[in-house]
């Protein structure tokens, strides 16, 4: 943990550096640049800006993919960060005519499989842990949102998905999380994971049966 | 009935079909009341899943406490920021005409290269669509074309078949009565045969029995006028 925390501070202190430069510039590489170019320009010419971009483009999506794949906020953190890392130690090996996205999801499935196995070979307790409410670290709202019955049904009913999705093999469950949540369609998953489309899907179906019967209740409201 | 496989339902299900195929599993749940089960349960449970993408797509989970201190720290910093602008509006401004231009010639040289890039892709790709499109519509009508030409092969062979297959049983029949036909005639033939040599028979034995009387007359006839 400690190590990912310097290694974090590392690459924010890196990236601050590369966006502190032109703003004007900035935004119209941000224009320009499709995910595609920006990649041969980190690997060509280890293009700090280019990289930058990618970085704040993909971000997001990796974190919270990373997080709701390890079940852990932290973990999923620190994962996403070294996706990153990997991205850049890797840069070389991405093909010029090979699709960006799918190479960083690809990145970003075998990271979390990589920290699964881990986790298993070295049990330790997770950092995200539930309070005496039995919430995980989920935002405290303020009085004016909308009613606390309605947010505390919201919460629960999160985390009850949260908890199936947690049960599901790791193989299931990043395959709901790229097609349900992020939208990839089932031949880019296809591509992520190097396995046919046909066992893509289903996988699909076999987790959603998987599903039903752990989401029942919450199915039924 | 062929059903669809638990993969195929899935693409159905998230709009990853062409036109057609999707229609054509539409039009089978119309008539399969087991698949209409399987796809409704399966609906239910992606709507389930639905209720954890606002969590999902949401911010960092952060404990309660530290959202409080995060709130604490955004409210030093907008004040931090306002007082940099005061500062910087009380200040001499920078010449903002030539920000301006400055920032026009960068962005316009910079985006006008990728524009025109962007737009001939975009004018390739919807090209490559029509083509595709035009390709697609082609086929169909060569299919439907075929179709119909096989349609119009098949009745009329099938006419023709009934045809002949009629023109065969008339031929025979009307070989058969000739066959029939030939038969007697050869019977009658044979008949008549029989009634010649019967009667050449009958004839020479007649003839033989007047000549010999004629012998035995002249003989008579010769001894008198001796």
């Amino acid at each position: 943990m400690h190590r990912a925390l310097m290694v974090k501070c590392q690459w924010q202190s890196r990236l601050g550096e590369a966006m502190s430069r032109s703003l004007i510039s900035y935004i119209a590489d941000i224009f320009a640049l499709s995910d595609e170019e920006a990649m041969v320009r980190v690997q060509e010419s280890n293009d700090s800006k280019a990289f930058s971009m990618l970085h704040n483009r993909w971000q997001p999506k990796i974190e919270r993919f990373c997080r709701w794949q390890l079940g852990d906020a932290h973990r999923g953190e620190d994962v996403a960060q070294e996706v990153f890392m990997r991205l850049y130690a890797r840069r070389r090996q991405f093909r010029h005519d090979g699709q960006f996205s799918s190479y960083l999801w690809r990145l970003a499935v075998n990271a979390c499989y990589d920290e699964l196995r881990r986790r298993q070979r070295k049990p330790e307790l997770s950092l995200c842990v539930a309070d005496d409410e039995g919430n995980y670290g989920e935002a405290m709202l303020e009085s004016d949102e909308p009613s606390a019955e309605a947010v505390f049904v919201e919460r629960e009913r999160s985390h009850m998905i949260k908890q199936a999705l947690q049960k599901l093999p790791e193989m299931y469950r990043s395959v709901v999380l790229l097609r349900h949540y992020e939208g990839l369609k089932f031949r880019e998953i296809a591509a992520v994971m190097d396995i046919p489309e046909g066992t893509v899907s289903s996988r699909m179906a076999e987790a959603l049966n998987r599903l039903e019967e752990m989401l029942k209740p919450e199915i039924g409201s | 009935m062929a059903h669809p496989g638990q993969d195929e339902w899935m693409k159905y299900l998230y709009g990853e079909l062409a036109p057609d195929d999707h229609e054509r599993r539409a039009r089978h749940l119309l008539e399969c009341e087991a698949c209409r089960e399987q796809v409704e349960r399966w609906r239910g449970t992606m709507g389930g899943l639905e209720g954890g993408r606002a969590a999902y797509m949401g911010g960092r989970g952060v404990n309660p406490s530290v959202f409080r201190l995060t709130r604490w720290a955004a409210a030093a910093v907008l004040i931090l920021a306002v007082g940099i602008f005061a500062g910087r509006y009380t200040a001499p401004g920078p010449d903002m005409d030539r920000l301006y231009r400055d920032l026009e010639v960068s962005l316009a040289s910079s985006l006008e290269t990728r524009l025109t890039e962007n737009m001939s892709r975009m004018v390739q790709e919807e090209r490559l669509a029509m083509a595709n499109i035009q390709g697609e519509y082609r086929r169909e009508i060569e299919q439907m074309f075929q179709g119909a030409l096989e349609e119009y092969a098949a009745e009329t062979y099938q006419a023709s078949a009934e045809t002949m297959d009629k023109a065969l049983v008339k031929l025979t029949e009307s070989l058969g009565e000739i066959l029939d036909e030939l038969d007697r005639r050869l019977a009658e033939q044979e008949k008549t045969r029989k009634e010649l040599v019967n009667f050449a028979s009958q004839t020479q034995d007649e003839i033989m029995i007047n000549r010999q009387g004629l012998e035995m007359l002249f003989a008579a006839l010769n001894r008198m006028n001796n």
